[in-house]
């Protein structure tokens, strides 16, 4: 399979299916992905290169999500949203329909932590409402100011995310404090049966 | 250490939290403190394969399994709370690998160390093994043998699930299918062609169906071989002429039973008549099963989901990343924003939103256009009674020829004209008399949906799903009629010629059909193929070519707006719906009809997969997923519960053909039934009279009456204990923090100057409290109607 198994070799990927969700031919397929979003710097470096942000956003599975980026910035070592093919596969198994779904929902709080204090405030769902919105104002990607200028004018008014988030919050917090703590949202998400079906991205 | 256990399931060997579990089990740890527990007899490296985890249940809609929780791989999450709100570290891949290797490394150093007897090694072995194979076909099957799975997921990535929704419900139709396909060709299929052929060989006489085709005239008249291939292919859409001496339909089974010649004396091995009737009852129960084992899972998903409706959480947090295609992703934000922003609406302003006399208004509208749509769809069902009776009965009204059949004066002078003349309209009023009643049915399947979606505009709903859900529930009542309608004239049509009479062995030229269930047979045959060349039509008009349109012709859609045509799920599934509903119908007087159905199952499979892909755009509401599946089963089995009791009215009430078919010289066809029973030996006649007796059966009807409310007794009660449980939680936590408070104030009593108020809960707490307790008992859940 060219590039797939010249990289890794049997025990490795045996060592791969042991450390994620995936078989060791997911493994490859996940491999062969990842090869065709930077060919050349995969065929220098071969074992784990790291891509950019914007390589990886190639990714039509992920160019299509509004959250792209912040899922980037999750798993990335650095949290700039460049990673190494080893990144790379974790976050695609924790995606993937095999993860159980703690793990989701733990990855979940994770990217709509924007500010990553631990909480989902109402900033950060004001943010993840912004981001909603985002696909439906162009296809391109805007800036922030510029989002948010074209979804005073059009969709949604300011007022109206603000109440919104007043609204989820009333809804998920157990604990009246003002925002959405992990437990909080552990026990949301593991009621709401919508949520473990749509959060995977299958390569 | 304790002494070593019995069993040690492979896949404990995994979890972190295995105190409970009996068997033994050795801490592992590294530098960075993650455990594994290892069984003391493992023999190798738990090695977190693909094999000990269970997928999750994404793949099908009507199939859930029930999932392990907990399954991170074991060590690798640690919960490590070390302040009040931190996420639980998980490590990257990196740092799983590096305290992998390491466990690795102390499990040799373990295994080298001890040692055992080679029994015992070798039975432990040979168990791990059996189970790991086991498990591993068990993931084969779950993960390679998904019916058209990659399929479905490359229609999820550009359309979103609830597209998917449709497609699922086809692969479970496509199963229900099949198994009814193998019940019927295993049982009925093949030993009536086994028969028949054995008896060819033997060179009796013919004894399947001693008649010629009687129920339609040749649509092309004349001689010729170009004339015969025409009317021949014509035939096969309508299921007679030469099809009716094919095993495709009832009247060519025989009636004998297979029997072997042991030590001399007949012995029947198989008895055909009633294997023929016990596999037509043997489809129902088996759908039916089916549907219900399905239900059941669907229900106690969405049972749960029911107790806390969080409107606004559940869009927000459940963006669909399946979602591979940026169109598709532009509008699916667009559905979600205009749903917040309709939740919004909906409680800041209730029902206060229109003033009295608009919504006197509009209740009278509604009232109006409500009894439209009934008038719509009776008069369309009376004017098709109406028409097919009155051709019936003005056929019938002439002399019959030695078929027993409608060629009469009408008929004949059609044919003569075509003869003559070989005119268009001849052939249209030829055509219009042996299709009308398919082509009536199939049209207004298609016509109706899209009135009822205009008239659904016209009511002014102020909430679109309100509006979904109304059209949905007049396409189910219309379809339900039309097809009710449809099997009460197959039923009037063969009900002179199949009526019980007092001399039952009448003479042939007296009946109307010779062959009354291949005429119902053959009309149900000829509805599907109808129905199908009509949803191939819509596909290429209605979706292809408006997409080429709007692709090609810029104008109309930049300046129009005209864009490809929506996918409309709850139209398309009670399609679905209504094809499963004309299927049953015909299985038990077309034995090869499961065929057809699968193979068509797959063709709509694949055709709809094309337009799906390319000329089809998603639709703008989005329906929630588990509780439309749960929607979908039910009006499922009410389509099964119709067909069945027409089914059982066809039994009970007519009497089998006596020249054709399996059932001939029985006076009814529960006959076989009763016959076996009645040689059987003395006891089980005992027992089965005794079963069968009105006294057993609604003692157990009471039985199922009673286990029904005890479970929603139990179902109610475990509801209060979460309200009960809810409410201690909140109060407990209400409590900490009012301690926290206190504790917090006495240390800085002496430096701040804040007033404090009196009780153990301020008035802000005790107001919070009191707020979620109301919410709690519904009320504030409660959706207020705009009805």
């Amino acid at each position: 399979m060219g590039q797939g198994t010249s990289a890794y070799d049997q025990s490795e990927l045996a060592e791969f299916q042991d450390l994620t969700y995936f078989t060791k031919r997911e493994v490859l397929h996940v491999h062969k992905r990842f090869a065709e979003l930077a060919p050349e710097k995969v065929k220098q470096h071969g074992r784990n290169p790291t891509l950019t942000k914007e390589e990886i956003l190639l990714l039509p599975e992920l160019a299509a999500n509004p959250f792209k980026e912040r899922i980037l910035e999750v798993f990335s070592d650095a949290g700039d949203g460049n990673m190494n093919f080893e990144q790379f596969l974790d976050m695609m198994s924790q995606l993937s329909s095999k993860a159980p779904l703690e793990t989701k929902i733990d990855f979940a709080f994770k990217i709509y932590d924007f500010n990553e204090d631990g909480q989902i405030c109402e900033n950060d769902l004001q943010k993840v409402i912004l981001f909603l919105v985002q696909p439906a104002v162009t296809g391109a990607t805007l800036t922030s100011d510029e989002r948010n200028q074209v979804i005073k004018n059009s969709l949604i008014t300011d007022d109206q995310i603000k109440k919104l988030a007043q609204k989820v919050i009333n809804e998920m917090d157990m604990d009246d404090d003002g925002s959405i703590s992990y437990l909080d949202f552990k026990h949301g998400m593991s009621k709401l049966n919508g949520f473990e079906e749509s959060f995977k991205v299958t390569l | 250490m304790d002494p070593p256990e019995e069993d040690s399931p492979t896949k404990s060997l995994l979890m972190s939290e295995d105190k409970e579990n009996g068997s033994t089990s050795i801490k592992l740890e590294d530098d960075d403190d993650n455990e594994i527990y290892v069984n003391k007899d493992a023999t190798d490296f738990p090695d977190n394969d693909a094999v000990d985890r269970e997928p999750s249940p994404g793949s099908s809609l009507m199939k859930t399994e029930s999932r392990k929780s907990s399954e991170s791989y074991g060590t690798f999450s640690p919960d490590v709370n070390k302040g009040e709100n931190t996420v639980p570290r998980n490590l990257t891949l990196a740092e799983r690998r590096k305290s992998r290797r390491k466990q690795r490394e102390q499990f040799k150093l373990m295994r080298f160390g001890s040692s055992s007897s080679g029994i015992s090694h070798f039975t432990s072995k040979c168990v791990t093994f059996v189970e790991r194979s086991l498990k591993q076909a068990k993931v084969i099957k779950q993960n390679h043998f998904r019916i058209w799975g990659t399929s479905i997921k490359k229609i999820e990535g550009q359309l979103g699930s609830s597209v998917c929704t449709y497609f699922k419900v086809l692969v479970w139709m496509l199963k229900i299918n099949v198994v009814c396909m193998i019940l019927g060709l295993g049982l009925i299929v093949g030993p009536g062609g086994y028969m028949t052929w054995h008896h060819s060989q033997t060179k009796e006489t013919i004894f399947n169906k001693d008649d010629l085709t009687c129920n339609n005239p040749n649509f092309v008249n004349g001689t010729g071989f170009h004339v015969e291939a025409v009317n021949s292919v014509l035939q096969l859409f309508t299921g007679t002429g030469w099809m009716e001496n094919t095993a495709m339909f009832y009247g060519w089974y025989p009636t004998s039973n297979l029997t072997t010649n042991m030590q001399g004396k007949e012995k029947t091995v198989y008895y055909f008549s009633l294997a023929y009737f016990s596999v037509g009852c043997c489809y129902f129960a088996v759908s039916l099963l089916l549907m219900l084992a399905n239900l059941s899972k669907l229900f106690k998903k969405s049972a749960a989901e029911q107790l806390e409706y969080k409107p606004y959480s559940s869009v927000v947090f459940t963006w669909d990343y399946n979602i591979a295609d940026t169109e598709a992703s532009q509008l699916r934000s667009v559905s979600v924003i205009q749903s917040l922003k309709e939740e919004l609406d909906e409680d800041e302003q209730g029902d206060t939103k229109r003033s009295l006399l608009t919504q006197v208004g509009i209740f009278f509208l509604r009232v109006l256009t409500n009894l439209i749509c009934l008038a719509a769809v009776i008069g369309t069902v009376y004017l098709y009674v109406k028409e097919v009776l009155t051709e019936s009965t003005e056929s019938r009204a002439n002399s019959t020829d030695s078929c027993g059949q409608l060629i009469n004066e009408k008929t004949l002078e059609i044919g003569l004209e075509a003869i003559q003349l070989e005119d268009l309209s001849s052939h249209l009023a030829a055509f219009w008399k042996t299709y009308s009643a398919s082509i009536i049915v199939s049209g207004s399947n298609v016509l109706f949906p899209v009135f009822f979606e205009l008239i659904g505009l016209l009511e002014m709903y102020q909430f679109q799903s309100t509006r979904i859900r109304v059209t949905l529930v007049r396409t189910f009542i219309m379809k339900l009629f039309t097809v009710a309608t449809f099997l009460y004239l197959l039923y009037r049509a063969a009900g002179p010629s199949g009526g019980i009479t007092e001399d039952w062995q009448t003479e042939k030229n007296t009946l109307f059909y010779n062959c009354w269930e291949d005429y119902i047979g053959s009309q149900l045959y000829q509805l599907i193929m109808i129905d199908f060349l009509v949803f191939c039509a819509v596909l290429l008009f209605c979706e292809a070519f408006r997409s080429f349109i709007v692709t090609r012709v810029a104008f109309l859609r930049d300046k129009i707006g005209l864009t490809k045509r929506e996918f409309n799920i709850s139209t398309e599934v009670l399609d679905l719906m209504y094809k499963q509903m004309i299927f049953w119908a015909g299985f038990y007087f077309a034995p090869l009809l499961p065929i057809v159905a699968v193979i068509e199952i797959i063709v709509i499979f694949y055709l709809k997969k094309l337009s799906a892909l390319t000329n089809v755009v998603p639709p703008k509401t989005v329906v929630l997923n588990h509780q439309s599946s749960a929607t979908i089963n039910g009006l499922f089995l009410i389509s099964l519960l119709v067909v069945f009791v027409f089914i059982g009215l066809v039994i009970f009430n007519f009497q089998p053909s006596q020249f054709c078919g399996p059932f001939r010289g029985y006076k009814r066809f529960t006959d076989p039934l009763s016959n076996v029973i009645n040689h059987a030996t003395v006891l089980k006649k005992f027992i089965i009279d005794n079963l069968t007796t009105t006294a057993v059966l609604v003692i157990l009807i009471i039985l199922v009456l009673l286990v029904i409310y005890y479970y929603k007794s139990l179902a109610a009660s475990r509801n209060v204990t979460i309200e009960l449980l809810k409410e201690q939680v909140r109060n407990e936590i209400a409590e900490k923090e009012e301690i926290l408070h206190r504790t917090q104030k006495n240390r800085s009593k002496s430096l701040s100057n804040e007033k404090e108020t009196d009780g153990f809960y301020s008035k802000e707490k005790r107001k919070q409290l009191k707020r979620k307790n109301t919410e709690l008992h519904g009320f504030a859940n409660l959706r207020k109607s705009d009805l």
